[in-house]
């Protein structure tokens, strides 16, 4: 929770961080994907260098299948961040003000709940995957190309503490702070 | 049956459905005595599916388009082409909203970039203001059933089908549903004598000289595809690349200092689909383990002998979670538990798709939480009930449609048997 006592410096970063490895990843993957279409097509044409270079780009596959891994989960925590995943939401219409912060506090906290028993997973998973040993792609093993996981659920966790606590101060007061929290 | 219910309770009070989902996957493997990371290796499934790769690329190449002045050439080159015909401007809205809807999956992004351009232009020329506001609305997820829309992929996914034959099937459904409301659209205009246009060639070809970098891409995306050359998700790579290539460097709209905004707000829609996708397949995994398929089978076939009755219950359910659930939660969580069923009252998988997806086009546009409605609602500054009715006589004439795709097979996999 000290998060929610430094707003600023604390979510900067982490925003700057979300933000950076999302345009940089998926740069970085558009790119390799069309090298691989264009060195596996050269190859194909008999073109000495690139049936050379092949072998050596074959972890472009597996980088890719994790990246998508990454870019999703990264884009789905940008989208806790901004209270955006999606959901049924029916009932909240018919809702006024302070009960519908009510209700919102009991879903912040079971989300938060939920996501909390997805990061405790995935802490065992990556824990397991260690002893494992096995390789994602070139010399990176599984476990840091499935990092992400824990990182991810975690964040998003928080996330939905913090919502719960802006809620509950709105169920109160009656005040909206919400559309603050986007920011 | 009480977490059941308490998890309904939750997903109906506007909790997140991956952490609805999620929490149904964990308290499922609790209950079967596994260990709880077991969950997190079916999420970790989503490395094992190439495909995937493609709704990234594709959904990251629609939003950039949509930031583009693309919407206003699609409109330029297809009123050129197509203006002159009664009702001309509502087919055109029709075949545009279509296409872009295609490439940029039924986001809200078609009503919000085409509507713009097309509701104003719609009233300018004296159509009824319910009908543009039902066009515009029920538009906006008018080309769900065309290649490359994202929900085909995911059904192709889930239901572990050829998505390019899933393309090729949905074709002729999705041009059966324009070619309706378009004639639909001509009857209206001329009833409301809106004036037609004549057909210029002058205006055409500066139209599609505006376009030039952007009217091949259909040919490179499906040409790609059916020669052999690419595989789906590298037609999505290099779909991506060309149009950053057009967009930033060759038209130059969208300056380069806005693309990492484009790329974080598309990856958020990415990953809303992907975290529901992969908490999904855990859910599944436990109900396969359960049987469950296999039972709700059981269950239905003690009272459904007949494919045709069958069929009728399916569109009546299908129609129904369309009116509740978004289209990717419902194909990730539904179709894994109708497909067994389907397949063993010897119904097409492809089949299914295009009669799922196209159930659920108008679940957009139906009350109580119809995205299309809301979208269409904020955009125009219009009340959500007004819209319903406005959309009515359009969901009509889509329902009609989706009875001759569920009843008529041939429709869809005609074009699919040409494909090997």
């Amino acid at each position: 929770m000290s998060e929610a006592k430094r707003p600023h410096i604390v979510r900067r970063v982490l925003h700057g961080l979300e933000n950076g490895s999302l345009v940089t990843l998926l740069s970085v993957m558009i790119l390799l994907a069309v090298w691989q279409i264009v060195l596996r097509n050269l190859a194909g044409m008999r073109i000495e260098w690139a049936q050379g270079l092949v072998g050596k780009f074959i972890w472009i596959d597996p980088f890719l299948r994790y990246g998508v891994l990454w870019v999703g989960l990264l884009g789905a925590m940008v989208a806790s961040r901004e209270y955006n995943h999606i959901t049924i939401d029916v009932v909240s219409y018919f809702l006024k003000k302070r009960v519908k912060a009510a209700v919102k506090v009991a879903v912040d906290l079971f989300t938060a709940l939920v996501a909390g028993l997805l990061t405790y997973a995935a802490v065992n998973f990556i824990a397991d995957e260690m002893t494992g040993g096995a390789k994602a792609f070139a010399k990176v093993p599984t476990w840091i190309a499935e990092l992400i996981l824990p990182v991810a659920f975690g964040v998003i966790a928080l996330r939905y503490i913090i919502f719960a606590g802006r809620h509950i101060y709105e169920a109160l007061t009656g005040k909206d702070e919400t559309k603050e929290a986007a920011s | 049956m009480i977490i059941a219910a308490f998890l309904l309770l939750f997903a109906l009070l506007g909790a997140p459905l991956f952490a609805v989902i999620a929490a149904s996957a964990l308290s499922g493997f609790h209950s079967g005595g596994m260990d709880l990371s077991a969950v997190m290796i079916e999420i970790n499934r989503i490395v094992d599916t190439p495909v995937l790769l493609s709704i990234p690329l594709f959904t990251f190449a629609g939003y950039l388009m949509g930031e583009s002045k693309t919407p206003q050439r699609l409109v330029d080159i297809t009123r050129a082409a197509l203006g002159w015909m009664p009702g001309g401007l509502a087919v055109v809205t029709l075949a545009v909203c279509a296409l872009f809807t295609a490439f940029t999956g039924a986001s809200g992004v078609t009503i919000i970039a085409m509507g713009a351009l097309l509701y104003p232009a719609l009233m300018q020329e004296k159509y009824p203001e319910k009908f543009s506001l039902g066009t515009i609305t029920t538009s906006g997820s008018l080309g769900l059933l065309f290649p490359p829309a994202i929900p085909l992929i995911l059904y192709g996914i889930i239901a572990q089908t050829s998505i390019d034959k899933l393309f090729a099937a949905g074709i002729l459904p999705g041009m059966l549903m324009v070619f309706l409301l378009g004639g639909y659209s001509m009857f209206v205009a001329h009833r409301a004598k809106v004036p037609t246009q004549k057909f210029n060639w002058a205006t055409l070809g500066r139209a599609l000289r505006g376009g030039i970098w952007e009217v091949p891409l259909p040919v490179i995306v499906l040409g790609g595809i059916y020669s052999g050359f690419f595989a789906v998700s590298e037609a999505a790579a290099v779909t991506a690349l060309y149009v950053l290539i057009v967009e930033v460097f060759v038209y130059r709209e969208v300056p380069l200092r806005q693309l990492p905004g484009v790329m974080v707000k598309s990856m958020t829609l990415v990953g809303g689909i992907l975290i529901i996708l992969g908490v999904s397949m855990a859910s599944t995994s436990y109900m396969i383990d359960q049987e469950v398929p296999m039972k709700l089978f059981t269950f239905i076939k003690a009272h459904i002998s007949s494919k045709l009755t069958f069929l009728i219950l399916l569109n009546v359910f299908l129609l129904i979670l369309g009116c509740i659930l978004d289209i990717f939660s419902a194909i990730v969580l539904v179709v894994p538990l109708v497909l067994p069923v389907a397949l063993n009252y010897g119904i097409d998988p492809v089949h299914l798709g295009i009669i799922f997806l196209a159930n659920m086009q108008i679940g957009y546009s139906t009350p109580p939480i119809g995205m299309n409605l809301f979208i269409a609602s904020y955009r125009f500054d219009q009340p959500v009930v007004k819209l319903y009715w406005a959309a009515l006589p359009f969901l009509v004439l889509l329902l009609a449609v989706v009875l001759i795709i569920t009843y008529w097979p041939a429709l869809s996999l005609f074009l699919p048997a040409l494909v090997q």
